[in-house]
Parts: structure tokens; C-alpha cells; sequence
């Protein structure tokens, strides 16, 4: 058990994500500061942790699904399907509303992880099942209609659009989470259990460690975390719509992956996907205060991506990580 | 591993270069120019229709108009063809002594000739081949020579959203009453092919149908929802085709890729009757068209207008930010482009940049973000919608720009559409300055025409929604229209209660 153990650790101790991550970030500042100068003025820095914090917390809780080696995009789904719900207290209590909607998110994130896990379906298919029924319980419950956020909603808008010290507020419960997450997969037992159950289930297995368990958890974390970022996006933009969610599964996946996230599993790493987060808020704000044009700026978006994760792809061969199927 | 770390560098050092070429390559492009619908160019109909808008372009178009009256507007329209900056000013301000109607002010902005007063307007207006779109759009006239007045309408609850609602134009225009139509004995199916049942506009839209669809016994509806994807509005046609329906009712997202499922349904035999919004395929039986070209030159009236009031009429000038709908689409292409042609008089107008989205409001929002962010000197925020004028206020707010103009003026922003949310916003110490309505409550009036189709009655092809003077803050008179104050329109807003 002991030898399996010590494999693992070798193939997942091989790797440099995390180093891949802040040489491509380095690369895109370097491009902005010669290029689009503009970037780094404080107000747009703020902007854009404010308006990126929200799927950074999504993709925290997805990187944690990736690393088991499944997948969730029934993110969007679920964010849309719980702040359509707590809108329904929003006015009454803040806090409750609050409460309801990571409570909503958890049994949403419990659900996908006991269907994958005792159906023994690929989460694939199954979180896009899910996806779309948390997306039309979202119309269901709204009655298709959106919710404004108004002064009434203090907390959510300081959550929201808040700053502390220049500081968003988004920005430091992000920052709060990164710190829990690191600490968890990096410090704790379960967090290495996650690494090993992506890395290879079967050795795993072997183990002793119950990958159901740690899949189901790391679902209902996800989860947790989808939910959170439904107020903290749609309170920015002053009202939550019952298809908020949609898309947000692309960019919170495109985050993970760009932080050094693997989707086969068993690689990646907490601090990477803050590095993900900021290299997808600098790439997508340079790209727009390049004056480009919208069009433009979708097709290089794409070409960039697609640049950085072969750039990935070709270090990790290189480096024996990834191997040839 | 030292030959895989060179291969790494030149990889990095090759992927900095692309991205540095591409910045600053393009940085300097001009505001982005939409793609022009290439189908309706193509289509005969759209190359007959283009043909005279070059000579509409350099002159009004000699005939008259029998609703508005008016060979006087002709003259008015020629008149004013050659002015520029103050001179055009001052022919505006003089409309006010004409003894025009309020519709027909709104008429002479809207029929008002492009103008190459300002270059790049002009060149803007024709590069994005905006008069292509605004010749192509049916230009119907009101049916009965119906006039709207404020305080006309029905309430409703809405049957599908809940929401207490005042249809402007039931039960007035297109007059149906209620009761069995055509056949008693038959019950006629309409298939419903709805845009996106989850977007408050398409929602209220959906409960004005149903509405006018519960006065009629023997009228049922058959809905489907294609939720913006045109190439399930395409299945959803065929698969209404294939039921047998007797009439096709739908608000048509995207022209070209409508055109052929219409045109398919049409050669079946069922007619297809469309509203706001039209099809590439223009032999639709019915079109109930909206005032999308009253919504953009009436923006472009009040920022003339507001830039005259603060400099004491001495002065046009501003930088503009345009916040668009998703380029090609009937709302952005005629909205945009009446907006340009008003401003297009003046030089003193500056285009800073367009930015489109896919109605979405939090593309929207960065897109104003970025938009405060890269430019110091915005004066006006042109928004193609609603949505992108709360979320322009919101952005402004939070950069800190709201009273960044010079003298720390408030940046004006223009908004169309009437939502609860945009109402209140002017209410609430004119966050908002102005709106032009835009309502969504016209299903009524489209199901209307259609049961009358059914019916055997002779229906015009094009049936316009009539033009509603823009919503100011006092409801002030310019250039002679007097405006609605948002208590005026409010009665007839779309969407859930604000706040709730």
C-alpha cells in the first residue's frame, strides 16, 4: 500500500504547474505593460478582481472536481438555480437568504456526487443532465423573471461591490477561500486523498481511501462554491437572472485549466488557479481596452487559450507527466 | 532538459510576439464595424430596396406620406439637407414653430437624410452598411390611420409571468372583438415560436399573447421556445409546419437565419406573421413592425438637444461611447443607425468606440467598464437597450466617472426599451435622463391581425406599431415634440415590480 502511495507521489511531485502558471501570467503583464499600458491603472486592477472573483471561486471549487479526475459543468446551473431560489427571501432576510443559497448549492453539489458515484456514470453526461435541470428549476421557481438588487440589499451589494482598503470585497473572500483550499489539499489528509483518487483511482483503491466519499465531498464543494458566486456576480450588475449561470462553466473550466489544472486528474494546484483567475481577467481586459472590437477580441481570446494550453500540454510531455495513451 | 528549456523559451518568446502584434496591430482600429448581412444584400428584395436609398441619402425622397401628411415635411427634410453643426441646430429648434404634429417631429428625425457634416459618422453609417438595414425595414403605416394617446390600453396579468401589466394598444388598434373568430366551429391552432421565455422583454411579450388568445373560445396556442438559438427556431418552424398549425406567430431573433424557415412555412401554406423584429424572407403574410427608428433618432434628438442646453445653443460637441445589441440584429442596426444620422450634422460628435454584446447584461457591464476605463473623456453612453443603460449607470458609478464631464457635468446616458428597472432609475435623482420606449406588449396586436388573416379579412402586409414620444426626466418639449414624463409611461412598463 505504502509503494503505491510513494508512486503517486512521485508522478504528482513531477510536475510544475504552479511554474507554468506564473511564467504564462508573467508573459501576458509583460505583453499588457508594453501594449495596453492601461491595464495597470488601480481603478481597472479593481474592476477586474471584482468582476473576475466570482468565477475564480467557481473554478476553485470545479479545479477541486478535476482533480479527482471527473468534471462538473453544472456549475452555471447550479448558480443559477440557487440565487433564483433565495431571491424568494431576499427581501425578508439577507443573511437567510444568503444561508438558503450555499445550502441550495451543497444539495446540488451532494446530488451530482451520489449519482456519479452510485450510478457510476461519467460525470460528463451526468452533470449535463444536471446542468440543465438546475438551469429549469432556475425558470421554475423565478417564474422566469429576474430579481433586482436594490439599496434594500446591503449585504450582498457589499459583498458584491464593496472594497476594503481599495481592496474589492470579492476579491478577499476569494482570497479566503484560496487560503482554506490550500490549506486543505496541501495540509490535510483529504487533500491528498483528492490528489490520489485523480491520480489513479485504482491505486487508490487499493489505498484504502473511499472514493466515493471524497468525490461526493469535493461535489458538494463545488457546489458550495457555485452558489457563492451567483450574489457576488449578479448583485454587481444589479439583477439576477434566471440564466445568469449560463456559460460560466466554460470560463471557470478555461480558469482551472489555465491555472495548470489537469482534466485527466491528479494535477493542479490551489495557488495555480488564482494564477489562472488572474491571467484570464488580465488576457480578457487587455484584449478589450486594446480597442480591438468585440468580434476581434473573441477570436484572439480563443487563439490565446488555445496558445497557453498547448504550451502546457508541451511542457508536461516534455516532462514525463502526461504520458502518450 | 536544456534543449527542452530553449524549446520552452522560443515557444513563450514566439507566443509574446503573436500577442504583441496583434495589440498593437490593431490598437488603432477604428470603431468596430459590424458585419453586414450579407443575405440581405443578396436577396433581390433587399437589392432592389438598396438601390434608391442612395439617392434618399443625398435627398428626401419626393413623395408624401398619406398618414402624416405631408409634402411640408418633404420640403422640411430638403431644406435641411444641407446644413451642418449650428445651422442644423437652429433648423431643429425652428421645427417648433412649423405647427408640426408631435409625430410628425418624430417623423422629420426619423425620414431625416444622412449627412457627411460629420466624416466619420457618415463613413461609420455606410461602412456598416446601416442603410441597407434601414432601407430593408418595412416602413408600415397604422392601421385605420390610428393615433395612440396616453391613457389608452388594457391591464392584464399576465397569464405566463403574473406580472400586472397595461397593454398601450388593446383593445383599440387592429380591433378584434372578443368572442368565437372566423369559423365558430373550428378551433384554430396557432403555433407560438417564442424567443426566450426566461428574458423579462419576451416573457411580458408571451403574456400579451396569451391575453388576446383568451378572448377567442376557439383559439389555442401551440408554444415553443427557441431561447435565442436560431437553429432551434429553425427545427421549431418545421416542427410547427409538420403539425399542421394554421398560423405561425414569432419574434424572429436574427433576420437571415429566420428568412428560410419562414419561407418554408409560408410554401406550406401557413402563414407566418411576425412582430418587431422581420425575417429575410419578406413575403411573410403579415409583419407588425416596431419603432425601433423612432427609438434611435429620438436618442439622437435628445443628446443634440441636452449638448445645446448646457452650452446655451453656442456648441455640439461630445465623445460617445455606443453600448450595442448583437450586430446584425434588427433592434442594434436600425437603432444605431437612426441615432447616427441625427448626430451625423454634426462634427463636433465623436464616436469613441462601439461595443457589442449578445444581450447579455453582464457582458454589457464589462463592456462599460472597459469602456470607462480606456477612455477619460466620455461624455454621452449610447445604449442600445435597457439593461445596457442600468448597467452603463452601474459602471460609471463604480469607476467613479459619473460626474467626470467637463465642469463635472453627469454623463448622459441614453436608454431605450422600458423596463421597471430603467422608470425608476430616472425617478431616483435621474440616474437615467432619458428613455424611448420600446414595449413588448404588441403579441396582442399580432395575434390580432393573424386571427383576422385567418378570418378572411383583407390585412395589411405591414402594420406599424405607433410612435411613442421619448420619456424625459420633466418631460420637456424638444424640438417642438413634447416628451412623456416617466409618470406618464410608467402605467405601461414591462417586467416585475422594481425592488421586489
Amino acid at each position: 500500500m505504502d509503494s503505491n502511495k510513494k508512486m503517486l507521489s512521485q508522478t504528482l511531485t513531477g510536475g510544475n504547474g504552479i511554474v507554468i502558471s506564473l511564467i504564462i501570467l508573467a508573459i501576458f503583464l509583460v505583453v499588457a505593460a508594453v501594449a495596453v499600458p492601461s491595464v495597470f491603472q488601480p481603478s481597472n486592477i479593481g474592476n477586474i478582481l471584482r468582476v473576475y472573483s466570482p468565477a475564480g471561486i467557481m473554478a476553485l471549487g470545479l479545479m477541486l472536481v478535476l482533480l479527482t479526475g471527473e468534471i462538473d459543468i453544472s456549475v452555471g446551473g447550479i448558480m443559477s438555480f440557487s440565487i433564483m431560489l433565495s431571491t424568494k427571501v431576499f427581501n425578508q432576510s439577507e443573511p437567510l437568504a444568503i444561508v438558503l443559497l450555499l445550502l441550495v448549492g451543497l444539495g446540488c453539489g451532494f446530488l451530482n456526487g451520489i449519482i456519479i458515484t452510485k450510478f457510476k456514470a461519467p460525470s460528463l453526461m451526468v452533470t449535463l443532465g444536471t446542468m440543465s435541470m438546475y438551469l429549469g428549476l432556475a425558470y421554475i421557481v423565478s417564474r422566469a423573471q429576474g430579481f433586482f438588487f436594490t439599496d434594500q440589499h446591503p449585504i450582498v451589494n457589499t459583498l458584491a461591490k464593496g472594497n476594503v482598503g481599495g481592496i474589492p470585497v470579492s476579491f478577499i473572500i476569494y482570497l479566503v477561500l484560496i487560503a482554506i483550499c490550500w490549506f486543505m489539499t496541501a495540509r490535510t489528509r483529504f487533500g491528498r486523498d483528492i490528489y490520489y483518487t485523480g491520480a489513479n483511482k485504482r491505486a487508490a483503491f487499493m489505498s484504502g481511501i473511499n472514493i466515493d466519499k471524497v468525490k461526493v465531498i469535493v461535489y458538494m464543494i463545488c457546489g458550495v462554491c457555485a452558489a457563492l458566486a451567483g450574489p457576488l456576480i449578479t448583485a454587481q450588475i444589479g439583477r439576477a437572472n434566471p440564466d445568469v449561470g449560463s456559460g460560466y462553466e466554460v470560463t471557470a473550466i478555461a480558469i482551472a485549466v489555465l491555472g495548470g489544472t489537469s482534466l485527466d486528474g491528479g494535477r493542479g494546484s490551489v495557488p495555480g488557479v488564482l494564477c489562472g483567475m488572474v491571467t484570464m481577467a488580465f488576457l480578457m481586459n487587455m484584449l478589450a481596452l486594446a480597442g480591438l472590437g468585440t468580434y476581434v477580441e473573441m477570436s484572439i481570446k480563443g487563439v490565446l487559450i488555445i496558445a497557453v494550453v498547448s504550451v502546457y500540454s508541451f511542457v508536461n510531455r516534455r516532462t514525463g507527466v502526461i504520458r502518450d495513451a | 532538459m536544456k534543449k527542452q528549456f530553449k524549446k520552452l523559451i522560443v515557444l513563450a518568446v514566439v507566443l509574446c510576439l503573436v500577442v504583441s502584434v496583434a495589440l498593437t496591430g490593431c490598437s488603432e482600429a477604428p470603431a468596430d464595424t459590424a458585419e453586414t448581412d450579407s443575405s440581405q444584400a443578396a436577396t433581390p428584395e433587399a437589392a432592389e430596396a438598396a438601390a434608391p436609398e442612395e439617392t434618399e441619402a443625398a435627398a428626401p425622397e419626393e413623395t408624401t406620406d398619406a398618414a402624416t401628411g405631408d409634402a411640408d415635411l418633404t420640403a422640411l427634410l430638403q431644406e435641411v439637407s444641407g446644413l451642418k453643426d449650428l445651422e442644423a441646430l437652429a433648423f431643429f429648434e425652428s421645427l417648433a414653430d412649423k405647427g408640426l404634429s408631435d409625430a410628425q417631429i418624430i417623423k422629420f428625425f426619423i425620414d431625416l437624410p444622412l449627412s457627411d457634416a460629420n466624416q466619420q459618422i457618415h463613413d461609420m453609417y455606410l461602412e456598416e452598411g446601416l442603410d441597407n438595414y434601414a432601407e430593408s425595414y418595412p416602413k408600415g403605416e397604422f392601421y385605420d390611420g390610428f393615433e395612440w394617446q396616453s391613457g389608452m390600453g388594457t391591464e392584464i396579468v399576465g397569464e405566463y409571468t403574473g406580472n400586472e401589466l397595461k397593454l398601450p394598444f388593446s383593445d383599440d388598434y387592429v380591433p378584434l372583438a372578443e368572442g368565437a373568430v372566423g369559423d365558430g366551429s373550428k378551433t384554430y391552432k396557432i403555433g407560438v415560436l417564442s424567443a426566450g421565455l426566461g428574458d423579462a422583454w419576451i416573457a411580458n411579450y408571451q403574456d400579451s399573447i396569451g391575453y388576446e388568445a383568451a378572448r377567442h373560445e376557439n383559439v389555442e396556442l401551440v408554444i415553443m421556445d427557441y431561447d435565442f438559438d436560431m437553429n432551434q427556431f429553425a427545427t421549431q418552424m418545421d416542427t410547427l409546419v409538420a403539425q399542421n398549425v394554421d398560423a405561425i406567430i414569432t419574434w424572429p431573433m436574427i433576420e437571415a437565419s429566420s428568412g428560410p424557415p419562414a419561407q418554408r412555412a409560408e410554401e406550406a401554406g401557413i402563414p407566418v406573421i411576425t412582430a418587431d423584429r422581420v425575417t429575410a424572407y419578406a413575403d411573410v403574410a403579415c409583419r407588425v413592425t416596431g419603432n425601433f427608428p423612432a427609438n434611435g433618432a429620438q436618442n439622437g434628438m435628445y443628446l443634440i438637444h441636452q449638448l445645446s442646453q448646457e452650452t446655451g445653443g453656442e456648441k455640439i460637441k461630445a465623445d460617445v461611447v455606443l453600448i450595442r445589441k448583437p450586430a446584425g440584429s434588427t433592434a442594434d442596426t436600425i437603432r444605431t443607425g437612426y441615432f447616427l444620422k441625427v448626430c451625423s450634422y454634426f462634427p463636433g460628435i465623436n464616436i469613441l468606440q462601439s461595443y457589442h454584446d449578445q444581450d447579455n447584461r453582464e457582458e454589457s457591464f464589462i463592456n462599460c467598464q472597459n469602456a470607462f476605463q480606456t477612455f477619460d473623456n466620455i461624455d454621452a453612453v449610447f445604449s442600445g437597450d435597457c439593461n445596457k443603460a442600468a448597467v452603463a449607470y452601474e459602471a460609471a458609478e463604480q469607476a467613479g466617472r459619473l460626474n467626470s464631464r467637463e465642469g463635472d457635468k453627469k454623463v448622459i446616458i441614453l436608454s431605450i426599451d422600458d423596463s421597471k428597472e430603467v422608470f425608476n432609475m430616472m425617478m431616483d435623482g435621474g440616474k437615467i435622463e432619458m428613455n424611448t420606449p420600446y414595449t413588448p406588449l404588441i403579441g396582442d396586436v399580432q395575434l390580432r391581425a393573424t386571427l383576422k388573416i385567418l378570418a378572411g379579412e383583407d390585412v395589411p402586409q405591414d402594420i406599424a406599431t405607433p410612435d411613442i414620444p421619448m420619456v424625459t426626466l420633466d418631460g420637456s418639449t424638444i424640438f417642438g415634440l413634447k416628451t412623456m414624463t416617466p409618470d406618464d409611461w410608467y402605467q405601461y412598463t414591462f417586467g416585475p415590480p422594481y425592488g421586489s
